[in-house]
C-alpha cells in the first residue's frame, strides 16, 4: 500500500476538496473524543510522590550542584541579598536548622517574620569557614529536615515566617526554595538552569495552583467572583480551573485563560522569571491574567 | 483555467497564514496533551473541513464522511503524540489519517455489499450518490471540483488519472495499473511524478514565488 509520503504529498489534493462538515458533527465529535478521554486529562501523567520524597530529591540535586563547584566558584557572586554562593549556601544552612526546629514537635521556636533576617546570624558565623565545609554543613542540616519532615505528620501545623502552614506546605516552599537558589548559582557558575523532574514539576505545579488563591489573599489583591483556567504545557503539565477568592469553581466560562509552559510558570512562582518574561498565550481578561501572574511568587522568601 | 489554478495557489499561500503557523499547532498540540478541550475545539473549527471534505470525497456517503470525522479528531485527542511536525504541518497529518480511514470504511463497505449481495459489483463512479439535488450543496460542489481540478490541472493527464484513482478511489498500485491498463511499475512511476509535481505545490519557497 501507500506510505505516509504519498499521503502527506496529497495535501494540496486534500485541501481542494474541503467543504464545510453538517453543524451538528462539531458538537458529536467533540463528545465522542471527550468520552474517550476526559478534557482535563494529561495523555500521560507522571507519578505523584510526596512532599518529603520531593525534597530529598531536591536535596540530593542541590548537593550534587555543590559537588560540582570548586572553591573559586563560592566567591562568585549569586544573589541581590545574600551575595556570593558562599553566603547564599550558608543562607540555606540557617534555613535548614530552622526548618528542623520547626519540625520539632517539642520545639516552642519563636515567630520569625523576616526570612532572610532569622538566617543572618548563622551567615555571618559561617563567613570565615572555607566553601567546602560549608557545603558539608548544608547538606548536613538538609539530610536532617528529611529525616524529620518523614517522622512528622504532614498536617502538623507550623507557621512558615508568616505563612499558617503545615509540613507539606513547608515542604512545597523549600523545594521551590531549592530551586530557585540552584538557579542562581547555575547562573552565577556559568552551568544550565536546572529543572526538577516531572514528577516534582507535578507536585510543584498543583500545588502552585491550589496556593494562588492564598497569594493573591496574601497580597490584597481582590477578585471576588473570578475565575481563571490555567493550562500548563509540557510533560508535567496539566489544566487547572481556579476560583481566584478561593471559592468553588462553578463550571462557567472562566475569566481568564493562561496557557503557558509549567515550568515557566513554576520559574515566575518562583520568583526567577518575571510575569513578563512568560511565553503565554492569555484569551479573556488580559488585566486579570497581568494581576495572578504577578501575584503568584507571593510565597517566594528568596 | 489558468486563472482558477492562481486561485487555487493563492489558497494554498493563505493556508501559511497565522491560522496554521508552525507556532500555534506547537502549542494546540501542546494544549492537548495536556487535556484542554478548548485547543481540540479550536483544532476542529480550523480543520474539520478539510477532513469532512477527504472523508465525503472518498467515501461518498455522508453518513460515513461523519463517522471518518469522528475518528480523527477523536485519535488526535487521545494520541496526540502521534504528530509529527517536523514531517509535515497539522493539517497534513489531519488530511492523511482522514484519507486512510475513509479508504478503510470504503473497502469494509465494499466487503459488506459483497457478502451482502455477491451478484452486485460496487459501482464506485465519481456520481455513485447520484445527482445532487440540493441548489447549495451542488454550487458548493461544483467550487470544489473547480478547486480540485485546477490542482489537478497541474499534474499531466496520465499522472492526473493514476492519482485521482489512488486518492479518490483508494485503489493500489496494482489495481491502479489494471483500471488504466498499464504496467504496474508505469503506474508506480506515474504516481511518483504526480507526488513530486504536488510536493512542490507544498513547498513555501515555491508558494513564494507563485
Amino acid at each position: 500500500m501507500y506510505d505516509d509520503e504519498f499521503e502527506l504529498s496529497t495535501l494540496p489534493l486534500a485541501e481542494a476538496v474541503a467543504e464545510a462538515p453538517p453543524a451538528d458533527l462539531r458538537a458529536a465529535v467533540l463528545a465522542a473524543a471527550w468520552g474517550r478521554r476526559e478534557p482535563g486529562r494529561p495523555t500521560t501523567r507522571p507519578g505523584r510522590i510526596s512532599s518529603a520524597d520531593a525534597f530529598e530529591r531536591s536535596v540530593d540535586d542541590f548537593y550534587g550542584l555543590l559537588a560540582s563547584l570548586g572553591p573559586e566558584d563560592g566567591e562568585r557572586h549569586a544573589h541581590e541579598d545574600h551575595g556570593s554562593v558562599h553566603d547564599l549556601v550558608a543562607h540555606l544552612t540557617a534555613v535548614e536548622r530552622l526548618n528542623q526546629r520547626w519540625l520539632d514537635t517539642e520545639d516552642e521556636v519563636e515567630l520569625l517574620p523576616d526570612h532572610v533576617a532569622a538566617t543572618r546570624p548563622t551567615v555571618e558565623a559561617l563567613a570565615a569557614v572555607p566553601f567546602g565545609e560549608v557545603v558539608d554543613q548544608w547538606h548536613l542540616a538538609a539530610r536532617g529536615v528529611v529525616s524529620a519532615a518523614r517522622d512528622c505528620p504532614p498536617s502538623y501545623p507550623i507557621v512558615i515566617h508568616d505563612i499558617p502552614g503545615n509540613v507539606d506546605v513547608l515542604l512545597t516552599l523549600r523545594i521551590f526554595e531549592l530551586w530557585a537558589h540552584a538557579m542562581d548559582i547555575a547562573f552565577a557558575t556559568d552551568r544550565p538552569l536546572p529543572v526538577p523532574d516531572d514528577e516534582r514539576m507535578l507536585m510543584m505545579s498543583s500545588r502552585l495552583m491550589r496556593g494562588v488563591p492564598g497569594a493573591l489573599l496574601y497580597r490584597g489583591a481582590v477578585v471576588t467572583g473570578r475565575t481563571a483556567r490555567f493550562v500548563l504545557t509540557g510533560d508535567a503539565g496539566g489544566c487547572y480551573d481556579v476560583a481566584l477568592d478561593g471559592g468553588a469553581v462553578n463550571g462557567a466560562e472562566p475569566d481568564v485563560t493562561i496557557i503557558g509552559d509549567v515550568v515557566d510558570v513554576c520559574r515566575i512562582a518562583a520568583g526567577r522569571l518575571h510575569p513578563d518574561g512568560l511565553d503565554a498565550v492569555i484569551e479573556g481578561d488580559h488585566e486579570l491574567a497581568r494581576l495572578v501572574l504577578a501575584h503568584i511568587d507571593a510565597f517566594a522568601r528568596d | 483555467m489558468k486563472s482558477v489554478t492562481a486561485t487555487v495557489e493563492t489558497e494554498y499561500l493563505g493556508a501559511m497564514s497565522e491560522r496554521t503557523a508552525p507556532g500555534r499547532e506547537v502549542g494546540l498540540l501542546a494544549r492537548i496533551r495536556v487535556g484542554d478541550e478548548c485547543a481540540l475545539a479550536a483544532v476542529y473549527d480550523d480543520y474539520a473541513p478539510l477532513v469532512y471534505g477527504v472523508a465525503r470525497r472518498v467515501t461518498r456517503d455522508e453518513q460515513l464522511a461523519r463517522d471518518v470525522c469522528q475518528e480523527v479528531f477523536t485519535y488526535l485527542w487521545e494520541f496526540p503524540e502521534k504528530v509529527d511536525l517536523t514531517r509535515g504541518p497539522l493539517r497534513a497529518f489531519l488530511a492523511m489519517i482522514a484519507h486512510r480511514r475513509a479508504v478503510d470504511e470504503v473497502r469494509r463497505s465494499e466487503r459488506r455489499s459483497r457478502a451482502e449481495t455477491s451478484s452486485v459489483e460496487l459501482d464506485v463512479a465519481d456520481d455513485a450518490n447520484g445527482p445532487e439535488t440540493d441548489v447549495v450543496d451542488s454550487a458548493a460542489a461544483r467550487w470544489r471540483d473547480e478547486r480540485l481540478a485546477a490542482v489537478l490541472d497541474l499534474l499531466p493527464e496520465d499522472q492526473c488519472a493514476a492519482l485521482r484513482l489512488a486518492y479518490f478511489d483508494g485503489l493500489t498500485y496494482l489495481q491502479v495499473a489494471t483500471r488504466l491498463g498499464i504496467p504496474e511499475g508505469t503506474a508506480k512511476s506515474r504516481l511518483r511524478l504526480a507526488l513530486a509535481r504536488l510536493r512542490t505545490l507544498l513547498d513555501p519557497e515555491f508558494r513564494a514565488v507563485i
